[in-house]
């Protein structure tokens, strides 16, 4: 496993309370607190990112939903499926309402004004509310020390709006934003964000990150159970395959989520402590050209332009020390 | 006991707010309203205040963090001024809509530009439609009352709205005045504790906020303008509660001065009214008859009683210190709201506007002299030719 | 009950995202033969089905009128004189003659035939309006598979779709709202206008019983307020105001002989559909009243044949009709 510091100093130890570990499908809990009932995308994997992080939370939990699908599709209209507490954010603020429902349950239990345990505190937020317009908020969260987990679900795109390019799209999908044309081939010129690299390395008072993907349930509520044992601010940020931005039949997400990690477009890991440790390393990197077929969002593409996506995924596997063999020689910039 | 001590109403209102012994504050630098915060943040560090010190970062994240933390049933406390404000202005409806009882306050400053630091009241009045309680202060010892006035009236049952307590930026916030600061006891039997109409408890969860068609919307809407009625139903016993429990005098609505006899009024909100009152008693020596008009509340405004009383004098002269650009004669929205008002007034009064104040100018005493000889002449005069002035760049000519 | 005595309204029923370019193809070529034929027409989707989600039941509106039309900026048609269905199972989620104006005609994409699709619509209480029930094979549009549905408010004049053509053809001929030459001009593909005008199947409705068209009247009372704070479904429970098994084309079967209880159809559920034990003491169940058929239970499935996908149409019942 790769060992290598990523992040600023941590003064602090981290602190972690006692959790249960799921083990096996068996130990899965079956009390289900994100209910059928949403109107989400026949195949919505950002739907199964929150009924997997609402069964593994349980029923002391408090979520914060910014506007997205999660929003507007959960909550069409004037209903939801959360069996817990849930509040509409702006797309801008997830970070910051957590962030005030955590002062008031500390300060609330503090001054005897609450005699309940203090619960689970989840801001399940996209890409965007995320990474782009929720940024600000979400920085802020993780800075303050505060005790609360902001998740990413990452379907890498505006897709409540109809598919728009975020930060987190990768080069050469097509999005509505984003179409290709003779003056620009490859749809999405640019390359996304490290959203979980920008988290661990500025804010000391995270001292538990990880990413997680739909396709690895139990590694996901694993993750989301240690994150909330772990005391102050925890991230994680989760890939969530979207049939309708993406282009793929309905029933694929689950292998699509898969081939992302096999091929390096997503990779598996968590930040403990500084401490980072793959939890996935497939013995043999498919190559991305794979993972690009099955989506029609880049069925514009050229061999060039995979090569450069390609590069692209080499590269950030060298930064987790992950290098492929042998290296895609990286192809010029496109002027 | 009560104490008396000689304070500015940055610090008056941090004492308040000390005083409601709230749970959740959150902060973000910005002059003039700064130093409520920084007093709070000295408070919380030294004991006096028990409360989560939230540093957000920007007033989005303030009125966001303050939303999350009233949701989950704390009391909260905010603040902001100028530019600050409306950087915050998508949370005004969210907070209101959903019915936090966020308290706010707007030390007021021009907005950028002209960028200078002074009072005006654009920043809290282009928010005034939201469905927050919004209101002036004009002395630190009201804005220390209007902080316990507010959550009071936010918090009712009734109403349960978030407000604006405001204050003219320096000239309330950073002039010393003599400040009566409420026992324990005062406040403890004119506010009750805070009791949410719903709240973010995993042992009785709810869903705040979720989607809603368009034929959906309107029936949602509707809750919050009729809150807003019901606060000013409430307004007129919890201001009598107040008067009975701290031994003050304020009128609900409109403080009046000198008006008995006036034939004229100087009409507006906040710290430019004192002056005014001065202005008032002198101008009797002139033979003019000048009364002062305070403003107390914003929203809910109130309607009827300021149609019955403005309708009893020959001439109102308001004082605009806020811009609506282009709005009903190129007026401004204080006087929009008066000659609404003024409609359906048992008499009309001739109106006019005096846009003054702006960026923070000071009006001073011979301004308000002149202003009181424009409403004579107005009173005078059988038809007005000019009704709205920017005081200080044109001859006051309403004839 | 029309809003407008000469409107005709016609209401086409889709599947979200995979069948949106098609519906609004649809829309937009029957407005545009009418526009050609004098009349002042509209064409525009549901605004509260949008964003639409893969499969999700969604509508596509075209209005036509000889004279200018009254009611112009409106959420929905109200009370069509045809619908369009472009995919069989939503005459079994949906109440797809909601408002059918009396003499109405029904257009379905299916090879099942007009007494099936009959068969389905015996609960819908305006059946006895309905005059016409026409039927064509046009396939699964939504293969082969297109990517990127347009985005909400654009219209897809330019895209020519293969199912297009042969739906609007059987339109033509079932409702006479518009001529086959009218769809000529707008349509290129002839061929596929001519096939579905002359291939469609015609049956009258038996329960049809003739009655005057009326105008609408607007209904009496008020509307009430609306809170924005709703109590949570319980742990465990459902969101009964989202019911989302009219989603559902095809219904997973579970062969308990062949399933070894290992749970990947469970954990990897988006809809929390699958069931174990199930309500009723199965060691393993589908939640039909909210599955949407989506098929990822039977792709992740380890066992050959443990979960196997068959057509909802046949199935009576296990869907719960929506009444939007």
């Amino acid at each position: 496993m790769a060992q290598a510091r990523l992040g600023a100093q941590k003064p602090d130890k981290i602190e972690i309370a006692d959790y249960e570990p799921i083990r096996s499908m068996r130990n899965v809990p079956t009390t289900e607190y994100y209910v059928p009932g949403h109107r989400t995308c026949g195949g919505c994997m950002p739907a199964l990112a929150y009924r997997l992080t609402a069964l593994a939370a349980g029923p002391n939990t408090v979520f914060a939903g910014p506007t997205g699908c999660m929003y507007v599709a959960n909550t069409s209209y004037l209903c939801g499926p959360w069996a817990v507490p849930w509040i509409h954010t702006q797309i801008t603020n997830g970070g910051a309402v957590i962030s005030g429902i955590a002062a008031a349950y500390k300060a609330m239990i503090r001054k005897g004004k609450y005699d309940g345990e203090y619960p689970n505190i989840i801001c399940f937020a996209g890409d965007g509310g995320s990474s782009d317009i929720g940024l600000q908020a979400l920085s802020g969260a993780m800075y303050r020390n505060h005790d609360l987990l902001f998740i990413t679900y990452d379907n890498e795109a505006y897709a409540n709006t109809g598919i728009q390019v975020s930060p987190m799209t990768p080069y050469g999908a097509y999005t509505t934003f984003t179409p290709p044309g003779k003056v620009v081939p490859d749809a999405k010129p640019l390359f996304p964000k490290d959203l979980l690299k920008m988290v661990a390395a500025g804010h000391p008072a995270v001292k538990y990150l990880a990413t997680a993907s739909v396709s690895y349930p139990l590694d996901l509520m694993n993750k989301v159970r240690k994150a909330l044992a772990v005391k102050g601010p925890t991230f994680m940020h989760i890939h969530a395959p979207c049939p309708k931005g993406w282009s793929f039949e309905a029933h694929r997400g689950p292998e699509i989520g898969k081939l992302a990690v096999e091929t390096g477009m997503w990779t598996l890991y968590e930040i403990e402590d500084g401490h980072v440790k793959v939890n996935v390393r497939p013995r043999k990197w498919r190559p991305v050209k794979d993972y690009v077929a099955t989506q029609g969002r880049f069925s514009h593409l050229t061999d060039e332009m995979i090569q450069r996506l390609q590069a692209f995924v080499d590269a950030k596997l060298a930064d987790l020390g992950l290098e492929a063999e042998p290296p895609t020689p990286v192809p010029p910039v496109a002027g | 006991m009560p104490r008396k001590v000689r304070i500015a109403g940055a610090k008056a209102t941090a004492e308040a707010v000390k005083a409601a012994n709230v749970d959740v504050i959150c902060s973000y630098p910005i002059r003039p309203y700064t130093g409520t915060m920084i007093e709070l943040a000295r408070m919380v560090a030294d004991g006096e205040l028990d409360a989560e010190f939230v540093h957000g970062e920007g007033e989005h994240a303030q009125l966001s963090v303050v939303l999350g933390a009233s949701a989950a049933g704390a009391r909260v406390f905010t603040g902001t001024s100028g530019v600050g404000a409306t950087y915050a202005f998508e949370l005004y409806s969210p907070i209101a809509g959903e019915f936090h009882p966020v308290q706010c306050m707007i030390a007021n400053r021009t907005l950028d530009p002209p960028g200078d630091f002074g009072s005006e009241h654009t920043d809290a009045l282009s928010a005034r439609d939201q469905g927050w309680l919004m209101g002036w202060a004009a002395s630190p010892q009201e804005a220390y009352d209007n902080t316990l006035i507010y959550y009071r009236l936010g918090e009712d049952p009734r109403v349960m709205l978030p407000q604006f307590p405001c204050q003219d930026g320096y000239f309330i916030s950073h002039i010393s005045g003599e400040v009566e600061l409420a026992d324990s006891d005062q406040v403890e039997e004119f506010l009750p504790p805070f009791n949410p109409r719903n709240k973010l408890d995993p042992r009785q969860p709810v869903l705040m906020g979720p989607q809603c068609r368009a034929d959906q919307g309107a029936a949602i809407e509707l809750g919050r303008a009729e809150a807003m009625v019901r606060a000013r139903e409430v307004i007129p016993s919890v201001i009598a509660d107040f008067n009975r429990v701290f031994g003050r005098n304020y009128s609900p609505f409109l403080q009046e001065y000198m008006t008995e006899d006036a034939d004229m009024v100087f009409f507006g909100q906040g710290a430019h009214t004192v002056p005014a009152r001065l202005a008032a008693e002198r101008l009797r020596k002139d033979g003019l008859k000048v009364g002062v008009v305070q403003l107390r509340f914003m929203r809910p405004f109130p309607t009827d009683e300021v149609a019955e009383a403005l309708s009893r004098f020959k001439v109102v002269g308001v004082l605009e210190i806020s811009n609506s650009f282009g709005a009903v004669y190129d007026s401004g929205p204080v006087t929009a709201e008066v000659l609404s008002a003024l409609y359906y007034a048992p008499a009309q009064p001739k109106v006019l506007t005096f846009l003054g104040g702006l960026g923070g100018e000071n009006i001073r005493l011979a301004d308000y002299y002149e202003m009181a000889r424009a409403m004579k002449a107005a009173a005078d005069a059988e038809r007005l030719k000019k009704r709205v002035f920017w005081l200080g760049f044109e001859p006051l000519h309403v004839a | 009950m029309a809003t407008q005595a000469n409107l005709i309204e016609v209401t086409i029923w889709f599947r979200g995202v995979t069948e949106a370019r098609l519906a609004r193809r649809l829309a937009n070529a029957i407005a545009s033969a009418g526009a050609r034929e004098g009349k002042f027409v509209q064409a525009f989707d549901n605004y509260a089905d949008s964003p639409d989600r893969i499969d999700v039941p969604c509508r596509s509106y075209a209005r036509l009128c000889v004279e200018p039309i009254a009611e112009p900026y409106i959420y929905e048609n109200h009370s069509p004189s045809v619908v369009i269905v472009t995919e069989a199972t939503l005459l079994k989620g949906c109440n797809v003659l909601k408002g059918l104006e009396p003499g109405g005609v029904l257009v379905v994409n299916t090879n099942r035939g007009p007494e099936a699709m009959l068969a389905l619509l015996q609960d819908l209480p305006n059946l006895h309006r309905l005059k016409t029930l026409a039927t064509i094979e046009v396939g699964n549009v939504a293969l082969p598979y297109v990517p990127y549905g347009a985005g909400e408010g654009a219209v897809d004049t330019a895209t020519q779709l293969k199912g297009a053509p042969i739906l609007l053809g059987a339109f033509s001929r079932a409702s006479g709202v518009v001529s086959i030459e009218s769809l000529k001009a707008i349509e290129r593909d002839h061929h596929g206008l001519e096939l579905g005008y002359n291939e469609t199947e015609l049956l009258e409705n038996p329960g049809y019983i003739p009655e005057e068209p009326t105008v609408e009247v607007l209904a009496e009372g008020y509307r009430s307020k609306v809170d924005l704070v709703i109590p949570a479904p319980a742990p465990g429970g459902e969101n009964e105001d989202m019911i989302t098994g009219n989603y559902r084309q095809q219904r997973p079967v579970i062969d308990l002989g062949k399933c070894t209880l290992c749970r990947m159809c469970w954990i990897s559920c988006p809809d929390s559909c699958i069931e174990v034990p199930g309500r009723s003491g199965e060691r393993i169940a589908v939640n039909l009243k909210y599955c949407k058929g989506c098929g990822v239970c039977w792709s992740v499935c380890p066992v050959e044949g443990a979960i196997r996908p068959e057509p909802e149409l046949n199935y009576a019942g296990d869907v719960v009709r929506i009444t939007y």
